[in-house]
């Protein structure tokens, strides 16, 4: 009886451990990525010559959920998992009040299958095993610990959150650009200042039905300028 | 249905569908299609196949009112369910196989869930209405052959226009045009064209290849005035060419293309990710003005004869079944 129990307790700290492995945390950020194309004058010496604007973007996640926006929240995307086989995606419009609903079949053809683990971690779990730990530091009340390294030409420097699953900052380099992004601001999701923006008013509309839309003044419009089903990576 | 529409009262067309009971007769018999999540609740695990969310914020499973408004009612979603419906014990069937529109019927046997073709979807539906003696009204659409050409695919809206095809064939042989008329036609045209001069039997998708002074097929594809060669089949205006490695909706999400040539040369342009080359740049190709073929067979079928507006079709209907005479109201003449 003794040896039961005894296997009953491993078993159910082990199931504890890998739930708390596998659990999402809700929580809404504020993100701040800066790109800088180097341009090199000559072989030892890249000059940076263009930096962009850094550009704002909030973040907010639960375990069925993720969704991101620009700073000015007028453009946002939403990834629905509802059931860890089948990903939909919606492109949101905010200042159109109009939304795009993308079925997991759209997501198939179009070879945008959302790496849900990606999205929701912002950093790629296989890649941060590849690179190596380095010290700890803190950011806010979180421990941050540091990962550098080469994968496929570019080199990484993760500061990663062990407790959100997510980077404090990643600096990802190739030889032409450097992209570092940045954590501002975490909460957790009940308490953010940031609420997401209600899009149950929504006009909504499916990507298959853009053909037959050709005079919708929206799908007019996006047409012309950012593009339909416009995915954006961080 | 959300926003200005909703508050001005009207009624999306789910609800209509279900709702037709409540204005004539018992309502609908069989309703077939995509659109699921207009059916079912926004809320958790309102979807079968995905656990997913519908659109309804009414509070209304319209799938479920399906099966408690009507006896010997069938609600089915994927293939499976629907190969399993049996006609003669089924008097109200609903099948809702994809959350938006059904796939094209290139991409059909990708389906997770299975989508039963448009043959075999007309004849399910025969099957259960033709038990009714009055006769009966079946409506069948290849809505996609439209998309697809909006997308600048040829080899999809083709594709479909043989799925559209085979429906007919369907109908045509389980009906009897002594008493069943059938009319075959289109809500409109495509700005889709067909170049001349290529030699009989020359692929439809492919590359133009001529003819030689004896007419005997060349060996080399025809150029253009560019040296490049062409296809039969192009499009006047949308997004142009692109040659993708999955076709048709996809083309949306890359950049447009028409209005210049591109050297097809070494392109297979009887790919399903091959789209046609357009002249003006348009965000999607569009509809076109000219007429449209009008096919029948049947009782009332010889009344469709040269150049018709079409409100004659309603008239020829409503003629062949007797229509306005049978519903007690005013006859239409």
């Amino acid at each position: 009886m003794k040896f039961t129990l005894w296997r009953f307790f491993i078993f159910t700290i082990a199931l504890l451990l890998t739930t708390g492995a596998n659990a999402t945390t809700n929580v809404s950020c504020v993100y701040e990525t800066i790109e800088t194309k180097n341009s090199v004058t000559n072989e030892h010496e890249p000059r940076n010559d263009s930096q962009k604007q850094p550009s704002k973007w909030f973040f907010w996640r639960t375990e069925k959920e993720i969704e991101v926006s620009n700073a000015e929240r007028s453009f946002g995307e939403k990834w629905i998992n509802n059931n860890q086989r089948s990903v939909f995606y919606q492109a949101l419009y905010h200042d159109k009040k109009f939304l795009l609903d993308f079925q997991p079949a759209d997501l198939k053809i179009l070879g945008k299958q959302a790496d849900w683990e990606m999205r929701s971690n912002l950093f790629p779990q296989s890649l941060l095993t590849q690179l190596e730990r380095k010290n700890t530091t803190k950011f806010n009340q979180y421990d941050v610990v540091r990962y550098e390294g080469k994968v496929a030409g570019i080199e990484y420097r993760v500061d990663w959150i062990p407790e959100l699953k997510l980077p404090a900052r990643v600096e990802k380099n190739n030889s032409n650009t450097l992209i570092i992004t940045e954590l501002k601001e975490v909460y957790m999701l009940d308490k953010t200042p940031y609420k997401q923006t209600s899009t149950e008013e929504y006009e909504a509309m499916d990507y298959a039905d853009i053909g037959d839309n050709e005079s919708h003044p929206v799908v007019a419009q996006l047409q012309k300028s950012i593009g339909i089903g416009y995915f954006h990576d961080h | 249905m959300a926003g200005k529409p909703n508050t001005a009262g009207c009624k999306d067309i789910a609800s209509q569908l279900i709702d037709l009971k409540d204005r004539y007769g018992n309502g609908l018999e069989v309703a077939l299609g995509g659109g699921r999540k207009n059916f079912i609740q926004r809320i958790d695990g309102a979807d079968p196949e995905n656990n997913g969310k519908g659109e309804r914020l009414d509070h209304r499973d319209l799938t479920a009112e399906w099966l408690a408004d009507y006896k010997n009612s069938s609600y089915v979603w994927n293939q499976a369910q629907f190969d399993a419906i049996n006609p003669d014990t089924t008097d109200h069937l609903l099948g809702l196989f994809n959350m938006s529109h059904m796939e094209y019927e290139e991409d059909r046997a990708n389906d997770i869930g299975g989508e039963p073709s448009l043959s075999e979807m007309t004849g399910k539906a025969i099957e259960i209405l033709e038990k009714n003696k009055k006769g009966f009204f079946l409506h069948v659409e290849a809505g996609r052959i439209d998309h697809a050409h909006h997308a600048g695919n040829a080899q999809r809206a083709l594709k479909d226009t043989i799925a559209f095809a085979d429906a007919v064939q369907t109908a045509y042989e389980m009906t009897d045009p002594k008493d069943t008329l059938i009319i075959v036609t289109a809500d409109h045209s495509h700005v889709f064209t067909i170049a001349g001069y290529p030699t009989r039997g020359n692929p439809i998708l492919g590359k133009v290849i001529h003819n030689d002074t004896a007419g005997n097929p060349k060996t080399d594809h025809e150029l253009a005035k560019d040296d490049m060669p062409y296809t039969t089949l192009g499009y006047t205006n949308g997004l142009g060419f692109a040659d993708l490695s999955i076709g048709g909706d996809t083309r949306y999400s890359e950049p447009g293309a028409a209005g210049s040539r591109n050297d097809l040369s070494n392109i297979d342009t009887e790919n399903q990710g091959f789209h046609q080359e357009a002249m003006v740049p348009l965000g999607s190709e569009t509809h076109a003005a000219e007429d449209v073929a009008i096919y029948a067979s049947g009782p009332g079928a010889s009344l469709f004869q040269g150049t018709v507006e079409q409100n004659v079709i309603f008239h020829v209907m409503n003629k062949a079944g007797r229509l306005s005479k049978r519903s007690g109201l005013t006859p239409v003449k």
